[in-house]
């Protein structure tokens, strides 16, 4: 058994044109190869737009017909996962692979698209080593790797040589012949020998950035910093809303602008009073020129559980409204894209920068040059307090405003918290964000329910013709919302008791007093 | 795994000529194959091109499972291998004498290679002793050609009644019509009529054919040389015929 470890072909990499000439010339003439074919591939790779594959140690590719989902070593593709084959154009989403690969994606990919991040063709000149019996021993293939096209620049250059069973020492020969001429073998993989040739390693993309703030920073430094990082986000989201990839673009790009907009009311007098109005009208325009779309976008993704909720015989009534929402959508897709590309836009942006540029020169009003650690202590207590408060009103018949209104809090409370982050104890900051989240979570169905619920309603009053059929389910629809949204006003009032304990209140004073981890 | 043995207890029938093509068929349509060369003389081997294995002595065969997989080798065609053949075999049945449950030991032997192989083909040495038994026990199916001549019958006849005094199950042999010459009156009439008494015939026919023939030379499967031949034509349409049949594919 120990003499036959050599089963597996093994990849010896060819650092460049010059080594393969040598190798050429001396190995390859001195062995009796014996060329059997050449063939070319084209393999693409598939990654959404954070890379999700990539950051789970996953990697999907297309070969012919036959998708496959890897995973990925440290610097080689492993185990296949799942694979399935496939005709035609490749699956974007997670719900329109095949079962077996759909499974898994699902929890990776979420809501984001997959895109080709690297067209790989794989030239392969196949040699046989022969026996004096003319019987095959061994293979050989050269194999080079293009990216783009058949004849796009080389990325990877390996020799693969491949054992037959039986014919162990034939290979074992062969292999310290290469090891002569100071080949190493290698596992890498063309996904990382691209990365590894280009320089341009996977970024991971958040969202939100984590900003490393220090205590003595200037409050104004940080907004600045903080509203610049954030803006930078957005800005990297706008590609995927003129491809329309997928609606996470457009969610993030939100995500960034509204964080701002919270900085902005948060962080009030930091900035001169004229710099800080024009921001805030800026980004409130921003904001409200993608209101529309993502409404749409979220109706749209929620089509299937729209239609679960509802008797089989209805299901098909609501196709007439979701049509129109697609048009809908499209229609203001169209708006935000070419608002995107304007001049108006360029010039907004640019804007923008140069009130930052200014308010950074200029000497800071009086909060604006207080250490932001002080406005930090200041705005966090504050914040909790509002949320407490607000939460142990909060009872079985509670109006609707009141939850609202704990809704923001709790959000502008976890604003606070994500800017801040980096001047307490992170280990402090992530207990604290996770017993928000809970409730957050909770609160959030609940808006989501009252703003569906307004919307159906106003969908069927504001149509010309009547349609009874649409009429009934809507009713239905919006019975039901109603029904979940009485079960969740009670798990609020719960949940809040849950978070306000005694316990979270210690956690909270322990934040206050904590230091940021040393680095 | 299925295990098709190519047999006859008369010599020079087609035997080789069928495991040879019959492997290289089945690999071709996807299955995991492995040819198991039982002949000394080594035929199914040197079409192969793969030396005998000196080491695999009659008893490390049955007995040493670890070494009979040692000297299994890669056939130049992906999923063939094939377990050559070597002089040692003769000494089969003399060994197997010693044995106990002498009938037995070839099935036990490749039941360990059930995992690594989809079909198993045994190419059979022409006589009929103790390997033969065990050719009978382990086999699913066993495949007998038949040159349409009258003496091939009464050779066939014997094998028939020799299965059925043994109580060997008589629906695993299949035979099917060897080196046939379509344009020779008494061997259409002789398929003809045997055809009528023994339903184990399959419907395709191997010709007589230059092409089949050449494969001494040319050292490969008539199906890799000449894979739009008549001939190579005709064995791709038995294996999957017997395929079919036995319930493979
Ligand atoms: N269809 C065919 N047409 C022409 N020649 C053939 C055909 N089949 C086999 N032969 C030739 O007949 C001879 C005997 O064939 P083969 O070796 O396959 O028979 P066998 O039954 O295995 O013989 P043995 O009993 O010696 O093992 C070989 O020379 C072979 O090339
Ligand atoms: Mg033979």
């Amino acid at each position: 058994m120990k003499k036959s470890h050599h089963r597996q072909a093994l990849q010896w990499r060819l650092a460049d044109a010059e080594q393969l000439k040598a190798l050429r010339e001396s190995l390859l003439e001195s062995l009796p190869l014996d060329k059997i074919g050449e063939t070319s591939r084209h393999i693409l790779f598939y990654d959404s737009f954070p890379w999700q594959l990539w950051f789970a140690n996953r990697v999907l590719y297309r070969e012919d017909d036959r998708l496959c989902l890897c995973r990925l070593g440290k610097t080689s593709i492993a185990e296949v996962i799942a694979e399935a084959d496939i005709s035609g154009p490749s699956p974007r989403f997670w719900w329109e692979f095949p079962d077996a690969l759909a499974e898994q994606l699902k929890p990776l990919l979420k809501l984001r698209a997959l895109m080709p991040v690297l067209h790989g063709y794989r030239i392969s000149q196949q040699y046989a080593i022969r026996n004096e019996d003319r019987k095959i021993v061994a293979r050989l293939s050269l194999e080079t790797w293009h990216r783009d096209r058949r004849a796009g620049p080389v990325f990877l250059q390996a020799l693969v040589t491949e054992p037959l069973r039986g014919y162990e020492a034939e290979f074992r020969a062969l292999i310290r012949q290469l090891a002569a001429h100071r080949l190493k073998t290698t596992d890498i993989s063309p996904l990382h020998a691209h990365f590894e040739t280009s320089g341009q390693w996977p970024d991971p993309f958040s969202a939100k950035p984590a900003l490393r703030l220090s205590p003595t920073q200037s409050s104004r430094d940080v907004l600045c910093t903080a509203i610049r990082a954030s803006l930078q986000t957005a800005r990297k989201c706008e590609p995927g809303i003129l491809d329309d990839i997928d609606t996470e673009f457009l969610h993030d790009y939100r995500v960034s602008i509204r964080s701002i907009r919270a900085m902005l009311g948060q962080l009030c007098g930091v900035l001169p009073q004229e710099t800080e109005t024009r921001l805030k009208k800026a980004f409130a325009d921003l904001g409200s020129r993608t209101n529309r779309l993502r409404d749409l976008d979220v109706y749209l993704l929620e089509e299937p559980r729209y239609r679960a909720m509802l008797p089989a015989r209805l299901q098909d009534a609501l196709s007439g409204m979701f049509e129109d929402f697609r048009k809908q959508r499209n229609a203001e897709l169209k708006k935000l894209q070419r608002f995107l590309v304007s001049k108006t836009y360029t010039h907004r942006i640019q804007q923008i920068e140069s009130w930052l540029e200014k308010a950074s020169q200029e000497t800071p009003t009086k909060p604006g040059g207080q250490p932001i650690i002080d406005i930090a202590h200041k705005r966090l207590r504050k914040q909790y307090r509002k949320v407490t408060k607000l939460g142990r009103e909060l009872h079985q018949h509670t109006e609707d405003e009141a939850i609202h209104q704990l809704r923001l809090k709790c959000k502008k409370l976890r604003y606070l918290l994500e800017l801040f982050a980096s001047l307490f104890e992170p280990q402090a900051v992530k207990q604290l964000l996770k017993a928000l989240r809970k409730l957050q979570n909770t609160l959030g169905e609940f808006n989501d329910l009252s703003v569906q619920q307004e919307s159906l309603h106003d969908y069927y009053t504001q149509r010309r013709q009547p349609d009874p059929r649409l009429g009934l389910a809507i009713g239905a629809l919006i019975g039901s919302m109603h029904q979940q949204q009485t079960i969740i006003r009670q798990q609020v009032v719960e949940l809040f008791d849950h978070f306000d304990t005694r316990a979270t209140r210690k956690l909270f004073d322990r934040l206050m007093h904590s230091e940021p981890a040393s680095s | 795994m299925k295990t098709i043995a190519s047999y006859s207890i008369k010599g020079g029938v087609g035997k080789t000529a069928f495991s040879v093509n019959m492997a290289y068929a089945a690999a071709e349509a996807g299955m995991r194959t492995l040819l198991v060369d039982l002949d000394p003389q080594g035929a199914s081997s040197f079409y192969f091109r793969v030396r005998p294995s000196e080491k695999l002595k009659a008893r490390g065969f049955f007995d040493r499972p670890a070494s009979l997989e040692k000297n299994i080798r890669g056939s130049d065609y992906g999923r063939l291998d094939i377990l050559p053949a070597n002089l040692h075999y003769r000494k089969f049945d003399a060994r197997l004498g010693l044995m106990q449950k002498p009938n037995s030991r070839l099935k036990k032997a490749l039941k360990r290679l059930s995992r690594q192989y989809e079909v198993v083909i045994l190419d059979c040495p022409p006589n009929i002793g103790l390997l033969s038994e065990n050719v009978f026990v382990a086999a699913d199916v066993i495949v007998v050609p038949v040159i349409p001549t009258t003496l091939s019958e009464r050779t066939f006849v014997q094998l028939l009644k020799f299965f059925a005094d043994a109580n060997y199950p008589l629906d695993h042999i299949r035979a099917f019509f060897s080196m046939a010459q379509t344009n020779n009156r008494l061997h259409r009439d002789t398929m003809a009529r045997m055809r009528e008494k023994y339903p184990a015939f399959l419907d395709t026919v191997i010709p007589q054919s230059i092409d089949v023939e050449r494969m001494g030379i040319m050292r490969e499967p008539v199906l890799a040389y000449a894979p739009k031949h008549s001939g190579a034509q005709a064995y791709r349409k038995l294996c999957e015929e017997l395929l079919t049949r036995t319930g493979m594919k």
